[in-house]
């Protein structure tokens, strides 16, 4: 989940107005698909502004004029630039250390994903990724925003919170929680836990993990990271988490109940 | 990877070592060389010598006088031509039984009786002891005559017998210018002065009984013999008289027979008695006052009589001149060496320096028709003969004496050529033992050139084929060493090691390329991808389309193909930098079998895995990676309806993985290549893309826990096993991978389809 902190800046972003449609920038060299994108997210009521580079993204942000966005969604690659991508997430952190930001990008090594996320990265995306998935995140990311906006409370806190022995689950504020203490997840990972909690003993295979990160195309050793990071945020609480198990060559479990 | 060969019998070692036995064409070149100085020098010595000949020749020219001395009792000769050569001696002689006051003449002019020469020996038993030297000379008109005589035993007079002729005796036979014979008989009782009686022709009766006084001799008895002097008138060797000596021995003091009776005579005297010629004194003061060293000088008249004599052709203490000394010193230094050296140079230049054996005559009776021709022809001639005992060459220079248009005698210098070798011998040595050294050297240096040369090839073959693996895979990115050698091999190791940089940097990018090619294609897949939903938002009839399904369908096999390209490519890579750590297999195989029988819940399983842990070295996850490969290709495989067994096995060495689906058997077309890159059997649907890659990556897995993987067809039911062999224990760890092997054995019945084959 996001943590306290982060999520009290969020309400100084955004308490102009819930209705307020939220600005979202998109930072992408292919014209075709950064069009693509914002036009679907257009769809969902957003307003977005797109830019084609590094340089330029920077000088709209840096203008004391304009506001930063609500969320920024970039490529690594930018135009000649290899990791222009991360410069300028380095770069907006310096302007706001609180702005959500998502790397979507082809760059699936295990390397670009650890240095997307040591940025503070919301998420790491890897292309192809559905343009309507995209907006399933955003929302969800949105959501979340708003259920902290609102002090981590939601209507009902208590529905649809998943037990699991010391694990508890709430998918409204897409928490984590083991052994009463808040575990730092990002979407992706999130989904995985969930994905392999809901049905202790049952094996997720490969397949299923994959589909359960919302991404198109993730690699084998793609989900292997996943669940190394995931079992070492647990083992920072608990050294002795042993839950998630590994099927060798078919996927993970979670331990079912004694 | 190159064959090692075996060890190459003619290599770099061996090509140059046959190149130094070249070298031994200098010692060659050096005996040709020798060869010719030896030539030259023969040649300058003859022309020396002739020269010599010639000087001697000018001095005695028209000096008839010094070739008339005594030509009366040589008129007398002439006939026969052999006389004893008597010189005139130089010193009073003193009968006391030493030959000191003899001078050189006692070697020069003496002459060798032993009892093989042809003498008028009388030989009363088998071959005989004795044998004695004999010398005459002139001195004022008294003939002296040395005897040096070697008997084992000398048996003296003994006064109690009444006959004089039963001890070593001594018969001195004289015939006078009348005709008339006396026979001297001398004998002695004792060492001192011998009773001289005159004899009848029996050699046993007295004539007088009287002790002749015109004839007095001297007995020594020395170490093997005795010696004996002799003085008689000068008129018993006249021109007109004969005489003729014996040695008689007796070797018993019992019987007191007579052994054996040795007779002299001059050269090839056929009689008993002979006259004497004195030679020049004239002509031998001459040639006394001429220094010649190891060459020996006579002078000869127009009858080819000896009238002077100088001089011998080698020197007795030969063993000390120049040469040998060298030798020996040599020997002394480096003994081995200089003995080789010498044996060689025997070889090629034979032993011309060392002691030899030539006339044992005097030179007067010598026949020489090199002589004769001289005095015939007029002119001046030069000869080379062997010694008698051909171990040394002999130059001979004659030249003729004029007087007043005629030739009066002949000059002839005779010279050993060993003298002027033996000169160049010394140099010779010492180039030899330079030479020697050299090629030794040289051929030292050479071998140690090719030890390191074919030790630097060796090594730079050795980190060549250790840069690549048997599959051809880079190892290295450059050799395992440098080298900063300015030769050939150097700048090969060089441009060996920029090769391997250069073709590890096109490798690499070939290795790059499915990453880089996959994330290029991305971005149009994303493109494609998020359009055709956008245009599905945008008309959403559009949705319902069977174009816009095929379009997704083609997106998601590109998508596949994608994901697999870059999973075997990566794969390497993945293993290189896995730890190894030592797992369970048991509890991977069977994790995997359950989990993989759970998500398959629809297939049947036969599942085989042995209650026992079984650990090996390795990664766990990308055993599983294995296993699902395996797992997934039997399921692709297999006919529906039929269990996929997963088994798990050991034997002492090695863990066994099996798994085995019943289907369609393995084509004999793919033999061998089933685990290479890009090598797929599949023939199903065409909408599915196979790239080959799955039983591939299986390959470099097992390759990664140094086991190895086959694929063997069965029968009855048909199907395709694939098995992986993993080695338990580390210390079986191959250096190199062993290559997956896809084999088939020996049928025993053709004609059976039944048995299991393998392929």
């Amino acid at each position: 989940m996001v943590s306290p902190i982060e999520c009290g800046v969020y309400f100084t972003f955004f308490n102009g107005g819930f209705y307020m449609s939220r600005v979202i920038a998109i930072v992408e060299d292919d014209v075709d698909q950064r069009d693509n994108y914002a036009d679907a997210l257009r769809n969902q009521g957003y307003e977005i502004i797109t830019f084609g580079s590094r340089p330029e993204a920077l000088a709209h942000f840096q203008n004391s004029g304009s506001q930063l966005p609500d969320l920024a969604i970039l490529d690594i690659m930018l135009e000649k630039e290899m990791d222009g991508g991360f410069d300028l997430c380095r770069e907006l952190r310096a302007l706001s250390p609180n702005l959500p930001i998502i790397f979507l990008t082809a760059r699936d090594s295990d390397i670009d994903r650890v240095s997307g996320l040591r940025l503070d990265a919301w998420d790491y995306l890897t292309k192809p990724l559905s343009p309507e998935v995209l907006g399933v995140r955003v929302a969800t990311l949105f959501r979340i925003v708003e259920s902290l906006s609102k002090g981590g409370v939601t209507s009902n806190p208590s529905e649809g919170v998943l037990h699991r022995g010391d694990l508890e689950i709430d998918p409204n504020s897409m928490s984590i929680s083991w052994k009463g203490e808040h575990l730092n997840f990002t979407l992706t990972e999130f989904w995985l836990v969930e994905a392999l909690a809901r049905r202790p003993g049952m094996v997720k295979s490969y397949d299923n993990l994959m589909q359960v990160t919302r991404q198109t195309y993730v690699e084998r050793n793609t989900i292997n990271g996943y669940v190394r990071r995931v079992r070492r945020k647990f083992k920072e609480i608990d050294p002795s988490f042993e839950y998630i198990q590994t099927v060798f060559g078919v996927g993970y479990r979670w331990q079912p109940a004694e | 990877m190159a064959k090692k060969q075996k060890r190459r019998l003619f290599g770099i070692q061996g090509r140059l070592l046959s190149l130094v036995f070249v070298l031994f064409l200098v010692p060659w070149l050096g005996y040709t060389y020798v060869n010719e100085v030896t030539e030259l020098i023969s040649d300058t010595q003859e022309s020396a010598l002739l020269l010599n000949a010639q000087a001697i020749a000018t001095v005695l020219h028209g000096k008839e006088e010094l070739f008339s001395e005594h030509s009366d009792e040589l008129r007398a000769l002439k006939s026969g031509k052999s006389g004893y050569t008597a010189p005139t001696l130089e010193n009073d002689i003193t009968l006391d039984g030493t030959f000191d006051d003899w001078g050189e003449e006692i070697e020069l002019s003496s002459t060798l009786y032993t009892g093989i020469t042809p003498l008028f020996c009388d030989l009363k038993s088998d071959v005989t002891s004795l044998y004695f030297r004999q010398t005459l000379g002139i001195r004022n008109d008294r003939l002296f005559v040395a005897f040096d005589v070697q008997d084992d035993l000398v048996v003296l007079r003994d006064m109690d017998l009444k006959a004089v002729n039963n001890s070593d005796q001594l018969r001195f036979t004289v015939r006078s210018f009348n005709g008339d014979i006396r026979r001297y008989l001398l004998v002695t009782q004792k060492p001192g002065s011998m009773s001289v009686y005159l004899m009848e022709e029996d050699w046993e009766t007295l004539v007088t009984g009287k002790h002749e006084r015109d004839i007095q001799a001297y007995m020594k008895i020395d170490q093997g013999g005795y010696k004996v002097e002799l003085r008689a008138p000068r008129s018993y060797a006249s021109a007109s008289s004969q005489i003729g000596f014996s040695i008689v021995d007796v070797d018993e003091t019992e019987g007191r027979e007579i052994r054996t009776v040795m007779t002299t005579a001059p050269g090839d005297a056929t009689e008993q008695l002979s006259g004497v010629i004195q030679k020049s004194p004239g002509i031998a003061k001459i040639l006394n006052s001429l220094e010649q060293p190891w060459s020996s000088i006579w002078v000869v008249d127009k009858n080819e009589l000896v009238r002077a004599h100088k001089g011998v052709l080698q020197h007795s203490n030969w063993s000390e001149s120049g040469s040998d000394a060298f030798k020996w010193n040599n020997l002394r230094t480096w003994p081995l060496l200089s003995s080789l050296i010498f044996e060689l140079e025997e070889l090629i230049v034979g032993d011309k320096t060392g002691f030899f054996e030539d006339y044992p005559q005097a030179t007067e009776e010598r026949r020489e028709p090199i002589i004769a021709r001289v005095i015939n022809n007029k002119t001046p001639e030069t000869k080379r003969r062997q010694s008698v005992d051909a171990k040394a060459e002999v130059v001979m220079a004659v030249h003729p004496v004029w007087s007043r248009n005629k030739v009066i005698g002949a000059v002839i210098i005779e010279q050993s050529s060993s003298a002027m070798l033996a000169n160049i011998q010394k140099p010779l040595q010492t180039t030899s033992l330079i030479i020697l050294a050299v090629i030794l050297f040289i051929a030292f240096a050479l071998l140690i050139f090719a030890y390191r040369l074919t030790m630097r090839i060796g090594k730079l073959r050795d980190a060549t084929e250790k840069a690549i693996t048997p599959e051809g895979r880079m190892r290295r990115q450059k050799l395992q060493f440098t080298s900063n050698a300015n030769d050939e091999i150097g700048d090969l190791t060089r441009s060996f090691s920029e090769m391997l940089k250069r073709q590890s940097e096109y490798t690499h990018y070939l290795e790059a390329m499915p990453d880089t090619l996959a994330h290029e294609i991305k971005n149009p897949i994303n493109v494609i991808n998020s359009s055709l939903e956008n245009l599905e938002k945008e008309i959403p009839v559009v949705k319902q389309s069977r174009y816009q399904e095929r379009a997704r369908n083609g997106l998601q096999r590109l998508g596949s193909i994608m994901t697999r390209f870059t999973e075997a490519a990566n794969i390497e890579g993945a293993l290189n930098d896995e730890l190894r750590e030592r797992f369970n297999l048991t509890h991977v195989v069977s994790s995997f079998a359950d989990g993989f029988r759970m998500v398959h819940a629809d297939n049947q399983f036969i599942i085989n895995i042995p209650n026992k842990e079984i650990w090996i070295d390795g990664s766990a996850d990308h055993i599983g990676q294995l296993l699902d490969k395996l797992g997934d290709n039997a399921l692709d495989f297999g006919d529906p309806g039929t269990a996929v067994t997963i088994q798990l096995d050991y034997d002492e060495e090695d863990a066994i993985i099996q798994i085995w689906n019943q289907g369609p058997v393995l084509p004999i077309e793919i033999e061998g290549r089933l685990f290479e890159p890009m090598v797929s059997y599949r023939q199903t649907d065409a909408r599915e893309s196979h790239l080959g890659l799955g039983l591939y990556i299986v390959r470099l897995i097992a390759e990664f826990h140094y086991g190895r993987v086959e694929a063997v067809n069965r029968y009855s039911p048909d199907g395709v096993e694939i098995r992986v062999i993993i080695p338990m224990s580390l210390s079986r760890t191959l250096t190199h991978p062993r290559r997956p092997r896809l084999t088939m054995l020996p049928d025993d019945d053709p004609d059976s389809n039944k048995r299991q084959r393998y392929l």
